[in-house]
């Protein structure tokens, strides 16, 4: 019950597809979701193979409260094999698609193969259809979905699309769907631009089986007042995402030119309140109470957005002030379907060196020129395409480039603290704000300064947690990182008639993250992959409350040494057997 | 008095709880597929909400071949056992749904179930002249 046991299987080559049942015994041990999808992917994934290649599988999945009426658990997950870092990849997103699958009656999708030419997936239930998407290819994203509404005549389907920088094959092409709303990083649209697929649109009309619904209509009315009790959820309704500026600017970890000043002298231009002038509409994602998403509208700019991450990097990171500057560039990553993060952080570090100055014309002429060749992958914009390392290598500015294993850094600076340095070392797909954030806590004085142990101990349940919230999927911004009320258990256990303790599904959430860090491994990576940039260990940020502030590479070493052995990995950051069999993940584990 | 549905734009945020909780209470399961308001995505940022808010034109009671659609005490209603599902009234008019299977027709019957779970107070039921 919540879940349909259900697997749609698309072989883009023959074209055709099959409908898998999902063994009982993996939901248990993955709850669903992110877990769900991990395992499957770990499974059939093999080691070494080309990620924008044939081989790579990319696989989405529902969760086991997505479609039902718990609150905010309308988000979907994506899981690959990322072009950009070459290891594990997750990403998602809300908005109504993920919302429409679970109702065509799925818990997982499985795209294989490759496509010879472009197709427009269309998923009606159980129905698969292969569009020929030649006139289509080539669209920007907001055009594709209004094509692809118009191609199947259907207003109620949803849309998952491409834009040139994933047909382009850009490695950090994001996907879309609701227009605006993106699962963008690490390159899962390069990923469908390598199998040619530029959409897949969803039609669901299977009831949504709840084991007791009338359960559920209480757990959630119960779930509405845990959110509304969270003191974070009331800002995050009014402004969205994007207060945080002022917030992260007065505590000195914003990025500024580069990573490297903290703060700005003034956010006035670029806080919540400037950009409260430009609302033109509030949206929300299915089935939630919130609404966060503040859309842009001016100046013929539209979009759900700017979120804080792109206003940090596009902003004060690039030494732009200007937030309808910052949303245009917003927009054109939108269009050309591109991770801002990602493309925010790695300009900084390109901006930052004598290769472009103000003789080249306007900074903010520079930034949509390079974009924009980036997505077409015309000129140096065919070097940006590869991302971070490559761009770094070229130009040998690999100790300031902001990554950990090829991932742009998100918009705080990691050298605010002891956790955030470590949440961003050891996140599963490279540089991740998403997955433990510690430095609230540590800022409230809830460690010792001294007391790394607590904070290792912290950014490890917390990762945890998060993989089992992922596997729900519910929103982290309604309901807080991690498992943090009975409520999530409660949810799960009334909506499948499973019964779930928060315990249980924290195990689940260690194997899931257990098994992501053993796909990685297999790749390559080791604890050299695990450490900042020089540039993060030899400088202290430049101004501001936390002038002086870095973190040397014998801290992150501590640190290290203690999140490995707390996670039962050897010195060198690799599971070891023990915990493998603890956690029951044996048939995962190839040689 | 005709009662009939009425929606805010400005306040709807596209969240479809409406449109879980009305297919809850009409048809006794979770389908949004099933409800008799949809919000469909238009554009970027524009919304499409469909429901029937009891209009004058009735072209589903004229084009209803089997008389399923008629007024009955001043609201339009359906009456499934007459409905065939064949479609006409939805092709019409576009406030009008046809269940996934194409069994019958759905329309707001104005319970009120949407407007208490509406987390943006963008619904509200409303009274005018009795339709005639």
């Amino acid at each position: 019950m919540a879940r349909f046991h259900r697997l749609l299987r698309i072989d883009l080559q023959a074209q055709s597809s099959t409908i898998e049942e999902i063994p009982v015994h993996f939901e248990k041990l993955f709850l669903g979701g992110k877990g769900l999808a991990t395992a499957y992917f770990v499974n059939e994934v093999p080691q070494g193979i080309d990620p924008l290649g044939p081989e790579n599988k990319f696989i989405v999945a529902t969760g086991p409260l997505n479609g039902t009426i718990s609150p905010a658990s309308s988000r979907f997950e994506i899981v690959t094999k990322s072009p950009l870092t070459g290891i594990y990849l997750d990403c998602n997103s809300g908005g109504h698609f993920g919302q429409d699958l679970k109702a065509a009656g799925f818990d997982l999708l499985i795209l294989e193969k490759s496509s010879d030419k472009p197709v427009l997936l269309y998923i009606d239930n159980d129905k698969v259809s292969f569009i020929d998407a030649s006139l289509i290819w080539g669209k920007k994203v907001y055009e594709t979905e209004k094509l692809v509404r118009e191609l199947i005549e259907a207003p109620e389907i949803r849309v998952l699309s491409i834009g040139p920088a994933g047909e382009n094959l850009v490695r950090f092409a994001s996907l879309s769907n609701d227009f605006s709303r993106n699962a963008a990083r690490g390159g899962s649209g390069a990923v469908l631009g390598s199998k040619k697929v530029k959409a897949l649109a969803v039609r669901g009309s299977c009831d949504i089986p709840v084991a007791d619904l009338k359960a559920l209509r209480k757990s959630s009315e119960k779930a509405k007042t845990v959110i509304f009790n969270n003191p974070w959820v009331e800002g995050q309704r009014k402004y969205g995402t994007v207060r945080s500026v002022g917030i992260v600017n007065e505590l000195g970890f914003l990025p500024v030119n580069n990573f490297t000043d903290g703060v700005v002298p003034s956010v006035e231009s670029i806080n919540e309140i400037s950009y409260e002038k430009s609302i033109g509409k509030i949206l929300s994602c299915g089935e939630c109470p919130v609404a966060c998403s503040k859309g842009y509208s001016r100046h013929g700019v539209q979009m759900e957005g700017p979120e804080f991450e792109t206003v940090g990097l596009f902003g004060p990171n690039l030494g732009v002030m200007d937030p309808d500057e910052i949303a245009r560039f917003n927009l054109s990553c939108n269009q050309y379907g591109m991770d801002t993060i990602t493309a925010g952080s790695m300009l900084g570090a390109l901006l930052d060196t004598e290769l472009f100055t103000e003789k080249n014309g306007r900074k903010v002429d520079i930034i949509e020129d390079l974009l924009k060749k980036t997505a077409t992958r015309t000129g140096v914009g065919n070097l940006l395409a590869e991302g971070p390392v490559k761009v770094g290598e070229h130009f040998k500015i690999m100790d300031k480039m902001p990554q950990i294993k090829g991932l742009g850094f998100p918009a705080y600076d990691p050298r605010v603290s002891y956790g955030t340095s470590l949440a961003y070392m050891t996140a599963d797909r490279g540089a991740c704000h998403l997955r433990s954030w510690p430095v609230g806590r540590e800022f409230s004085g809830m460690w010792a300064e001294d007391d790394i142990e607590g904070r290792v101990e912290f950014v490890k349940n917390q990762q945890d947690e998060k993989a089992a919230e992922e596997s729900l999927i519910v929103c982290q911004f309604v309901y807080g990182i991690g498992l943090l009320d009975e409520i999530l258990a409660e949810l799960l256990s009334v909506s499948t008639g499973e019964n779930w303790t928060l315990a249980d599904m924290k195990i689940a959430g260690e194997r899931c993250w257990t098994l992501s860090r053993i796909f990685s491994c297999r790749e390559g990576i080791s604890r050299k992959d695990d450490y900042l940039p020089e540039k993060f260990s030899n400088e202290g940020i430049r101004k501001g409350p936390l002038k002086g502030k870095l973190m040397s590479r014998e801290i992150q070493d501590i640190m290290l040494d203690k999140y490995y052995s707390l996670r039962g990995w050897d010195e060198n950051g690799v599971p070891g057997e023990e915990l493998i069999k603890r956690l029951g993940l044996e048939e995962w584990v190839h040689d | 008095m005709t009662k009939y549905l009425t929606l805010d734009t400005d306040r709807c945020t596209g969240c479809r709880i409406c449109e879980s909780t009305c297919s809850i209470t009409t048809e006794g399961v979770l389908n949004r597929a099933k409800s008799r308001i949809h919000i469909y995505r238009k554009d970027v940022l524009i919304l499409n909400q469909l429901f029937c808010d009891q209009c004058d034109e009735h072209l589903c009671i004229d084009v209803c071949p089997t008389g399923a659609i008629s007024l009955k005490n001043c609201q339009v209603r359906i009456d499934r056992n007459l409905c065939d599902g064949c479609g006409k009234c939805a092709r019409v008019c576009n406030k009008i749904f046809l269940t996934p299977e194409e069994h019958f027709a759905l329309m707001c019957i104005q319970c009120g179930a949407c407007v208490k779970t509406c987390p943006e107070n963008a619904l509200e039921i409303k009274e005018k002249e009795c339709l005639k």
